[in-house]
């Protein structure tokens, strides 16, 4: 237990982020799930291009271990082809912070 | 994007109008970085982003904020473009008609204010999205529910407000009651909402007096911050009957046979019956199948038809209701086609909840990768009598159109009974600016071409807003000067969506036309 929580510190050290947003971890798995999940489950448009530009691995985002989050974060604000540009309103930079610290969490993946 | 200014405005003097908006709504909810700007671009757009370019964004928090924010814009003549959701894409998305405007993003209005079970409606806010209100109803166990369009990201109220449609018809024809914001400031209630705690607001459309509601849809008369929706009880049993045929002309005999079963209860809603394209571009890209020059000739769509089991047109007809009158409904429906087909159609039977747990979907946004890139669209959406001659003749003319310009043809008409509304997509490559100006010709002619016809769009992208107003020109624009006269005596000052669907404020009138 005390060694996850470490980690978790870290991870929150590194990607310059409050302790707050870190604690609300299982929040961030609720947040990416209502704004991005639509898109990016396994049946979703998102996960179907990017199957065909990266490849069967790097197709769903929950299961990626190389984002990062400042590429997270510009794609969510510039959008990507199909992928619309989200508002600070509809996502919040806050919001945004903790959907991006769930994508590069440490540990392992679905 | 850089700064883009309302036509005429001083920096200095927009800049005085954030101050006060930031006094109103609080710095965090006046949006107006170059980033900020980006997100409410149209980001489908064929033409230049930035005749539509917003100058910033204001997101009031309620009502009296959305008030004060009026009132601001009136004091410094700032013009607004409100928004539910802004997901209007192919219509423009998020973004305003007039170059510099501010956006009016009322996302943060997002409170499900009622349902009643019972009675078969709900009172909701802007920003209450289609995923929020079917969470609200699966959560609380209402066996009610909403038409969502094909893509459901947006809002039953924005929708509403844009004349959407889904299967169950068209979604203005949902609403009852509206509360609304002028763009003096001032509040008013439609309908049976102008008695004070009215128990029938949201249930008897009409109240004394003329019925304004429709009024504040497609137009710029006023800013909807709470709107009554009648919701569908879910049904006993839905019945889905896989419509398949196989040549062009079916299409003709299709609606002369069942635009009188709706006409007569025996269908609901509307029914679409779409080109075999129609989900062949949502499930593959355009490589897969071809990668010679010009439109996707017919040869390659009747190879799609035979490796996917299609007919040239397709779709599904949904019965729903209770299981007894459902299969004499569905027999009454088979025979009519019969008449004239001997294939055999899929029939599948499930249960209305079943149907109904489903809730809102966005696969559809896969069809902006059909060409690989950057990926952009648009829709001409013209209505015309439901009579197969006059809808045969209206396919036959825009597929000659589309070939002639080099465009892959996807068509879908959906049968509302009395009409048609036939939804032509076009897909973008928007990394090939030869391919977004041939759209663009395209969609110039076809607006003539069926004009030519009598038949008019039911919505239209901003780009075109101003050419289709035009095409309603009996006795010299009596309409569009009527709608200028309302509009000016209730906006003196032109702050509301200047240009929306055609409607210029004398403030602005000067821009109509403008690019
Ligand atoms: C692939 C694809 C498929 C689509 N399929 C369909 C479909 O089947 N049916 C369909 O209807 N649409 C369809 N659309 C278009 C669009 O996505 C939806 O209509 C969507 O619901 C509109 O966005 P919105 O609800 O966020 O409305 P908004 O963008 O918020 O509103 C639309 C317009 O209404 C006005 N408005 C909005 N709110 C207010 C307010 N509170 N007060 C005053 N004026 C207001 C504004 O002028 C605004 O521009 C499709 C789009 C795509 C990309
Ligand atoms: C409406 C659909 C949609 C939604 C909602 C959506 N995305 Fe995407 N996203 C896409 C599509 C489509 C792509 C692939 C674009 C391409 O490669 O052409 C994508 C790609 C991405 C990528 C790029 C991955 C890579 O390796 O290049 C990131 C990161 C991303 N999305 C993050 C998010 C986040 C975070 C959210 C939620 C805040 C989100 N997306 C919501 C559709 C969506």
């Amino acid at each position: 237990m005390r060694a996850m929580n470490l980690v978790a510190v870290a991870a929150v050290l590194m990607s310059g982020l409050s302790t707050a947003a870190a604690a609300a971890e299982p929040d961030g798995k609720a947040l990416y799930a209502r704004r991005c999940g639509i898109c990016h489950f396994a049946d979703g448009g998102g996960t179907w291009m990017l199957e065909r530009r990266l490849g069967k691995s790097q197709a769903l985002l929950e299961s990626r271990a190389d984002l990062q989050a400042p590429y997270i974060r510009l794609i969510a604000r510039r959008g990507l082809n199909g992928m619309p540009r989200f508002t600070r309103v509809e996502l919040p930079d806050s919001d945004l912070e903790i959907i991006a610290a769930y994508l590069t969490r440490s540990g392992p993946r679905p | 994007m850089e700064r883009v200014l309302p036509p005429g405005m001083s920096a200095a003097a927009f800049d005085k109008g954030l101050v006060a908006l930031r006094g109103v709504v609080g710095a965090e909810w006046v949006l107006d970085s170059d980033e900020d700007r980006d997100t409410y671009l149209d980001p489908y757009a064929t033409g230049n982003a930035k005749a539509h370019a917003p100058s910033a964004a204001v997101a009031p928090a309620n009502l009296e904020q959305v008030q004060a924010v009026m009132r601001v814009a009136n004091a410094h003549r700032l013009p607004l473009w409100p928004i539910s959701r802004g997901k209007n894409f192919g219509y423009g998305g998020a973004a305003p008609r007039l170059p510099g405007s501010l956006v009016l993003d009322l996302g943060r209005l997002n409170r499900v204010l009622e349902v009643n079970e019972k009675l078969g409606y709900c009172v909701i806010e802007p920003g209450v999205t289609f995923y929020d209100l079917h969470e609200h109803l699966t959560r609380a166990g209402i066996a009610l529910e909403f038409g969502v369009p094909n893509f459901g990201w947006g809002s039953p109220v924005g929708n509403a407000l844009d004349r959407g449609f889904s299967f169950r018809g068209d979604h203005s024809s949902s609403i009852c009651g509206m509360e609304v914001v002028l763009p003096d400031g001032s509040v008013l209630r439609t309908g049976n909402g102008a008695m004070p705690g009215s128990a029938i607001w949201a249930t008897a459309r009409h109240g004394f007096g003329p019925s304004w509601d429709q009024a504040f849809v497609q137009a710029n008369y006023g800013v909807v911050t709470k709107m009554g929706l009648w919701l569908h009880p879910v049904p006993e049993q839905v019945i889905s009957v896989q419509v398949a045929l196989d040549a062009q002309d079916d299409l003709g005999w299709f609606v002369d046979e069942v635009s009188p079963l709706l006409m007569r209860g025996v269908l609901g809603g509307n029914i679409a019956i779409s080109t075999a394209t129609n989900s062949v571009i949502d499930s593959s890209q355009r490589q897969e199948w071809y990668t010679g020059p010009g439109a996707l000739p017919d040869s390659v769509v009747t190879r799609m038809m035979a490796e996917r089991g299609m007919g040239w047109w397709n779709g599904t007809v949904r019965i729903s209701g209770h299981e007894d009158s459902n299969q004499a409904n569905l027999n009454r429906l088979l025979s009519a086609m019969g008449r004239h087909t001997r294939r055999e159609f899929q029939v599948s039977r499930a249960s209305g909840a079943s149907q109904a747990a489903r809730g809102p979907v966005v696969t559809r946004l896969k069809v902006l990768n059909w060409f690989g890139g950057r990926g952009g669209h648009v829709g001409f959406s013209p209505v015309m009598p439901a009579s197969g001659a006059a809808v045969l003749g209206q396919f036959r003319r825009t597929k000659a159109r589309y070939d002639e310009h080099g465009i892959d043809y996807n068509g879908t008409f959906y049968l509302n009974g009395r009409s048609v509304t036939n939804v032509n997509l076009m897909l973008i490559n928007l990394d090939d600016a030869d391919h977004s100006a041939r759209t663009q010709r395209l969609f110039d002619v076809l607006v003539s071409d069926a004009s030519a016809q009598g038949y008019a769009e039911y919505r239209t992208h901003l780009d075109y807003m101003d050419a289709v107003a035009a095409s309603f020109d009996f006795n010299d624009h009596a309409l569009r000067r009527f709608n200028e006269r309302v509009k000016d005596a209730i906006d003196p000052n032109g702050i509301l969506a200047p240009g929306r669907n055609g409607i210029w404020p004398s403030a602005w009138r000067n821009q109509r036309g403008s690019e």
